[in-house]
C-alpha cells in the first residue's frame, strides 16, 4: 500500500522524505498540512540537517500502527537510547522538538536533561 | 546506540552549547521536573539564565524536598535549604513536601510566609512535636494533608480536622497496626468533604470504615492497601463500592506508594533514585552547610 509521502528541507538545504502520516507528529507541519500551504516540500528553517535526520528517527519509531508494531516497554528501551547523547545534541533536539512542537520528544528531552541535572552528569558553565 | 544518524565530529568532542539560549519556557519545564534540592545544588549553577529562571516565585510555587533520610551524609543542612526555598516563593508556596527532616520551628516558618498554602506533605518527619505540628497547621488553609509513617496522636489529627475545614485529601500511612479506630472515627467525624482518604496499614476496623462511610458522603477514593483490620466483603465490600469511586483492597500492590526506604523498620523493598550529590567544583559556591543564621539569603542571590 502506498502513503502519501513529504519531502522536508533543513535549514542546511538537504532535503528528507518522509511519510504525511509520521510528519503528522510534528503539530507545526501537521498544520502546514492542513493549510495547504506546502507543495510537498517543507522548509524546517531552525533545524539542521544532522538534528532532522534524528527528528526524523524519532518520529518513525512513534509512528506505531499495525504496520510498525512496538510495546510501550520496547518504546521507553528504544527512548532512553536515543536520547544517550551529548549536551550539544539534545540542547538542539529540544529545540527541533519545541520548533516543531513534538509534544513526546520534548517531554522526553526535558525528562532527559532533568535526569543529567539530578545525576550531576553536567558540565557546568 | 538505537540512533542510526552518527553525530558529526563537532558533536563528539563536545561543541559548547548555550544554555542561555533556550527559552525560559523550556528551562522552567525542565526545573518543574527537579526536586527543590536538586534545583538549588545542581540546577541554578547550569549558567546565569537559568538561576533567574531559578529565582522566580512561580517556581516556588511547589517545594518537593524529597531525599533518601541519608542525612548525616550530607553536606548541606536541608532546614536552611528549605526556609530559603519558601523565601523564594514570596508568599506564592501552594504545596510543600519535606521528608525525613523538619522540626516545629520550620513548620512555624513556613505557615507563617506562606497563607496560601494548600497541601502540606510530612514523611518520616520524626522530630516534630504533637503541639508544634497543631500550632503550626491551624493557621494554614489545607485542602490536602499527607502524614506518611510521622507519629502524631489521634488528637492532632481531630484538631486538623476541626480547623481546615476544607480538608479534602488526606494520607494517613503507617505501617500495619492493630486494629484501632481512633483515627477512623477523628476522620468521620471532623473531615466530612474529603475527596481522596489514603489509609495505608492503618488499623481501622470495619466499624472505622463504616463510620467513615456515613459521614463522608463525598468520597471518591479511599486506598485501604495493608488495612488488615477490615473485613471487605459482603454487604461491605458492596456499600464501598456503591458509594466509592476507586477503592483499593487490603491486599493490593503498594509498590506505587513511594514511602522512602528504611529496611530496618520496614520489611518492603521500595527504591529511590540516589538524588544526593556534591559538585568539588562549587564548594562554597551555595552554603547550606550548617549557619544558623536563617534571616539573611542575599548570600545566596546572585
Amino acid at each position: 500500500m502506498s502513503t502519501k509521502k513529504i519531502m522536508l528541507k533543513s535549514s542546511d538545504g538537504k532535503m528528507f522524505e518522509i511519510e504525511e502520516e509520521t510528519a503528522r507528529q510534528c503539530q507545526t507541519i501537521a498544520h502546514m498540512i492542513e493549510a495547504e500551504c506546502t507543495d510537498n516540500v517543507i522548509p524546517v528553517s531552525n533545524v539542521t540537517s544532522e538534528i532532522l535526520e534524528m527528528v526524523i528517527e524519532y518520529c518513525n519509531k512513534h509512528h506505531v500502527d499495525a504496520a510498525n508494531p512496538c510495546s510501550d516497554e520496547d518504546l521507553k528501551k528504544w527512548d532512553k537510547e536515543f536520547m544517550e547523547k551529548d549536551q550539544y545534541t539534545i540542547f538542539h533536539l529540544m529545540n527541533a522538538a519545541y520548533d516543531l512542537h513534538i509534544k513526546s520528544l520534548l517531554a522526553l528531552a526535558y525528562q532527559t536533561v532533568a535526569d543529567m541535572v539530578n545525576d550531576n552528569k553536567w558540565a557546568f558553565e | 546506540m538505537a540512533s542510526s544518524s552518527s553525530p558529526p565530529a563537532a558533536m563528539e568532542v563536545g561543541e559548547s552549547t548555550n544554555w542561555t539560549e533556550l527559552p525560559p519556557e523550556l528551562t522552567s519545564a525542565i526545573l518543574h521536573r527537579l526536586g527543590a534540592i536538586e534545583i538549588l545544588e545542581n540546577a541554578q549553577k547550569v549558567c546565569r539564565s537559568w538561576r533567574r529562571v531559578c529565582k522566580d516565585p512561580s517556581m516556588w510555587r511547589k517545594i518537593d524536598m524529597h531525599n533518601l533520610g541519608d542525612l548525616d551524609d550530607m553536606d548541606y543542612n536541608l532546614e536552611i535549604m528549605c526556609r530559603h526555598a519558601v523565601d523564594r516563593s514570596q508568599g506564592g508556596l501552594v504545596d510543600i513536601g519535606i521528608w525525613y527532616f523538619g522540626t516545629v520551628d520550620l513548620l512555624n516558618y513556613i505557615a507563617h510566609r506562606s497563607s496560601n498554602l494548600r497541601s502540606l506533605r510530612l514523611i518520616r518527619c520524626s522530630q516534630i512535636t504533637d503541639d508544634g505540628f497543631v500550632e503550626a497547621v491551624v493557621k494554614l488553609p489545607l485542602e490536602e494533608l499527607e502524614l506518611s509513617y510521622c507519629s502524631f496522636s489521634v488528637e492532632s489529627l481531630r484538631v486538623v480536622g476541626q480547623c481546615c475545614l476544607n480538608m479534602k485529601t488526606l494520607k494517613l500511612n503507617k505501617h500495619p497496626q492493630k486494629e484501632n479506630d481512633d483515627d477512623a472515627l477523628a476522620i468521620a467525624e471532623t473531615m466530612p468533604k474529603l475527596r481522596h482518604l489514603q489509609l495505608c496499614g492503618n488499623g481501622l476496623s470495619d466499624t472505622g470504615l463504616n463510620a467513615i462511610l456515613d459521614n463522608c458522603s463525598n468520597l471518591e477514593h479511599l486506598d485501604l492497601r495493608r488495612c488488615f483490620n477490615v473485613n471487605l466483603v459482603g454487604d461491605l465490600q458492596k456499600r464501598c463500592f456503591e458509594s466509592v469511586k476507586v477503592v483499593r483492597h487490603p491486599n493490593d500492590s503498594i509498590h506505587d506508594i513511594d514511602i522512602g526506604s528504611s529496611e530496618d523498620e520496614d520489611p518492603y523493598d521500595f527504591s529511590d533514585i540516589d538524588l544526593m550529590s556534591g559538585d568539588d567544583d562549587f564548594e562554597g559556591y551555595y552554603d547550606f552547610s550548617g549557619a544558623s543564621d536563617f534571616s539573611d539569603y542575599d548570600q545566596f542571590d546572585f
